[in-house]
């Protein structure tokens, strides 16, 4: 259903835009103050939870034993979910995953898959035995770019990951173990477009009111990911500058994990 | 897996008596966007809870003219548990708890203010270790009372029962598993009402009704920390004058686990000196 | 916060959404009201200065002592009365100040609504809260459009909750704040104090709604939503007065109007 409320505070935020100014004074290219936690869910192989302004998000990872897919026989299985929790916004319902969640659940595993953050061949055991790595993206409090939210608490919850054992056929979670073993760290950074003025890190107010969005998750040299959501598009040209200012946040957001 | 022994030289596996809560923290609004939240760690739980509403109430047809829809949901993370990966979705034991922990706050809850609204309770536990039903609604209840929705009394949950013989209170997760019955109880603390209870395994009338006096007796302690909890947040905006706006409250939020230690609070378990909410 | 409607290019000085969410009381004088003075007495315990200095922070089913006559956000059950929410309560006066709480329709307010449905008998507004409100088309000549915003006044409640709306009229240009209703006795202030000293120093039109909707226009309205977003911080707390006071005779912060 369409919120009349909702079309009302759009127009005056593009308005506000179209002006110059952002709903928070924060600068076009300038991303809300964040923070990461990791371990906080000590019962989970490995968490996180990241704050960015006002949104919060808990990342989760678990560990278990499985069987490889058909086709990649050799590596382990990443698998993600995320969950846009009832309680983080008046409007999330409870039911299956709507297309929402799946897309930022596959872009946030996309990145991580690219660069192999989660090295998937050493998680491979024997023929037919691998280890399933689950990551579940929880959206504890929305106010805009989960993606972004999500990927860091995803990040940050792989590079604490405890890597269990398996002593006689059965897995061992306690005692001392390493850590999964990761590759590159990539981060997300996402922008979006509000008539003709681009954004980073839009918050709740300016999603509801941009016509397009662009994730890009990059390792320190490289793009790894590219998600154009929403409707509307780019210019080839402002793909061009937003991977430049995706290098440059992403050195930002590296630096939390 | 052979049992393990609950009660070593009088002494619980971690060291409690037997009526002994485990250490308790609760914060109340610790979310942005919804009516009134809370926080609740207990023992090594650790349980979210958020109210919207009243709102309109969807579906339409499930509306009471006379008064408010008060419903919860109860789930679980799947990155809860010691052991495997959980499921994604809701479970049938999910599916009961809520429907306890409405019929609880539909008691208290003064629904008849607002007629053809919904309360919407939602209780996420994101770390379990036995007692996840009572956490749960002792966090509903203070978030309710965040969001400003009128109730008879701050209600709050604990469970009972008979490990390795013994009557006890609270029960860890082995405890859980292992012990011979569990009976998770729900107290309105003002009148001693129960609004909750259940019961498995096989007891004598006397150790029900002894579990029972230990439930009550120890929720009172428990609702010593909710009522902290609400006053602590009010208290804060007073002292500092201007604490931020209303978004600044979520900021702080859930407090972190990192290293073992709890930063910048200091817990004290139960009993006497009920755990304090502390900063 | 948001526009009332664009008409004219309003500059939108202050920016920010302040997604109020709960409901309150009292209003502030405009044209076609009653004198302020004679709206207080009907709703006499609803409008205050600052909390008695002894007041003390009640729970629900917190003991306040003897049931006497019944107190708004109490009940009584053998005797007794009991808070039902958590609040500020007085026992010299036995007043009871809610600190949340969601806005609730009642006779002879005055509220600030958004059309969110034209239909042929008449509109319907959102008055932030679970109640909407309905100006029939026998009530008004004039024709309202989606998102248009109005102040107006509850003339009737049924027992079932539905609201009829009359004496409406736009608020045109100026912007909207959304504070929690509790709070909106504090920016009225015993006797309209604080109101006027708003309006006096800022020269703004002020419209204030009991379900938590101010309109700001003209005059310096960004020194007036400046000293009305303290206010719904610190409504609860000493001193506020005169801090307020203090606020509007620096002219408050530059905000680069």
């Amino acid at each position: 259903m369409v919120e009349i409320l909702d079309e009302v505070r759009k127009e005056f935020v593009k308005d506000l835009i179209a002006n110059g100014k952002r709903p928070s004074g924060r600068a076009f290219d300038e991303f809300r103050p964040a923070t990461v936690e990791q371990n906080v869910i000590p019962n989970a192989e490995g968490s996180a939870r990241v704050h960015l302004g006002k949104t919060q998000v808990l990342a989760g990872v678990k560990l278990g034993i499985g069987e490889p897919f058909a086709d990649k026989p050799d590596e382990g299985m990443l698998s993600t979910n995320a969950e846009l929790l009832q309680l983080a916004h008046p409007t999330f319902e409870s039911g299956p995953p709507d297309a929402r969640s799946v897309e930022l659940a596959r872009v946030v595993d996309r990145g991580i898959r690219s660069s192999s953050a989660v090295d998937l061949k050493a998680l491979f055991i024997e023929e037919g035995k691998a280890w399933n790595f689950f990551l579940d993206l929880y959206i504890l409090d929305h106010d805009g770019n989960l993606i972004d939210a999500a990927a860091l608490a995803a990040m940050s919850a792989i590079l604490c990951a405890k890597q269990p054992r398996l002593e006689d056929g059965k897995v061992v979670r306690e005692g001392s173990l390493g850590l999964v073993k990761s590759g590159a760290t990539c981060v997300a950074t996402t922008f979006g477009k509000i008539g003709s003025t681009i954004v980073a890190d839009p918050d709740l107010d300016e999603e509801k009111a941009m016509d397009a969005r662009l994730t890009i998750t990059t390792t320190p040299d490289r793009v790894c990911s590219i998600q154009k959501g929403c409707a509307g598009g780019f210019t080839r040209d402002e793909v061009a500058s937003l991977i430049d200012l995706a290098f440059e946040k992403g050195k930002g957001l590296r630096a939390l994990l | 897996m052979d049992k393990p022994k609950l009660i070593v030289d009088g002494k619980r596996m971690d060291g409690r008596a037997m009526d002994e809560l485990r250490p308790i923290l609760i914060k109340a609004g610790v979310l942005n966007k919804a009516d009134g939240s809370a926080y609740i760690e207990w023992g090594k739980n650790k349980v979210l809870a958020a109210v919207y509403g009243p709102r309109e109430c969807i579906p339409k047809h499930d509306e009471n003219p006379y008064k408010a829809l008060v419903r919860c949901t109860y789930r679980m993370s799947p990155f809860c548990s010691l052991e495997e990966h959980g499921r994604r979705g809701p479970s049938r034991r999910g599916t009961e708890i809520s429907k306890l922990i409405s019929n609880v706050f539909d008691t208290v809850v003064m629904a008849e203010h607002f007629p053809k609204t919904a309360i919407d309770i939602f209780v996420e536990v994101l770390q379990a270790d036995g007692g996840t039903r009572v956490a749960g609604l002792t966090a509903a209840a203070v978030a309710l009372a965040d969001a400003g929705i009128p109730m008879k009394d701050v209600v709050c949950g604990v469970a009972a029962g008979k490990i390795d013989g013994e009557i006890a209170v609270d029960f860890g997760k082995y405890e859980d598993n292992f012990g011979e019955s569990d009976i998770p109880v729900a107290v309105s603390p003002r009148t001693g009402e129960l609004l909750l209870l259940q019961m498995d395994g096989m007891l004598t009338k006397d150790e029900v009704m002894r579990s029972v006096d230990m439930a009550i007796s120890a929720s009172m302690k428990v609702h010593e920390l909710q009522v902290a909890a609400l006053k602590e947040r009010y208290a804060e905006k007073e002292k500092s004058g201007a604490l931020g706006g209303e978004g600044d409250n979520g900021g702080g939020s859930l407090p972190s686990d990192a290293g073992g230690g709890r930063q910048g609070m200091a817990l004290q378990p139960v009993p006497g000196d009920a755990g304090e909410s502390a900063r | 916060m948001f526009g009332a409607k664009r008409f004219g290019k309003e500059k939108f000085e202050r920016a920010g959404f302040r997604g109020g969410r709960r409901g309150g009381q009292q209003f502030a004088p405009m044209p076609q009201a009653p004198a302020a003075g004679a709206e207080q007495e009907r709703h006499g315990p609803e409008s205050h200065g600052e909390p008695a200095r002894k007041s003390r922070l009640v729970v629900p089913g917190e003991l306040l002592g003897a049931a006497g006559r019944p107190i708004p956000h109490t009940f009584t059950e053998k005797g007794s009365a009991y808070s039902s929410v958590v609040g500020l309560f007085d026992d010299a006066s036995g007043k009871l100040i809610p600190l949340e709480g969601v806005y609730t329709p009642a006779l002879d307010d005055v509220v600030v609504g958004v059309v969110v449905a034209v239909r042929f008998a008449g509109f319907t507004l959102d008055l932030k809260s679970p109640y909407e409100g309905f100006i029939s088309g026998k009530d008004t000549r004039d024709v309202f459009k989606l998102g248009e915003v109005l102040v107006s006044r509850v003339k009737e409640v049924d027992e079932v909750r539905n609201v009829d709306l009359t004496e409406a009229s736009k608020l045109e240009g100026g912007e909207i704040i959304e504070i929690p209703s509790v709070k909106v006795p504090r920016v009225i202030g015993k006797n309209s104090s604080m109101i006027r000293m708003l309006q006096d120093a800022t020269k703004s039109e002020i419209v204030v709604g009991k379900n938590g909707r101010i309109w700001v226009k003209g005059g310096n309205s960004a020194l007036a939503i400046e000293a009305i977003l303290k206010i719904e911080r610190e409504a609860h707390t000493q001193g506020l007065t005169d801090r307020i006071s203090a606020l509007l005779g620096s002219g408050g912060q530059s905000r680069g109007v």
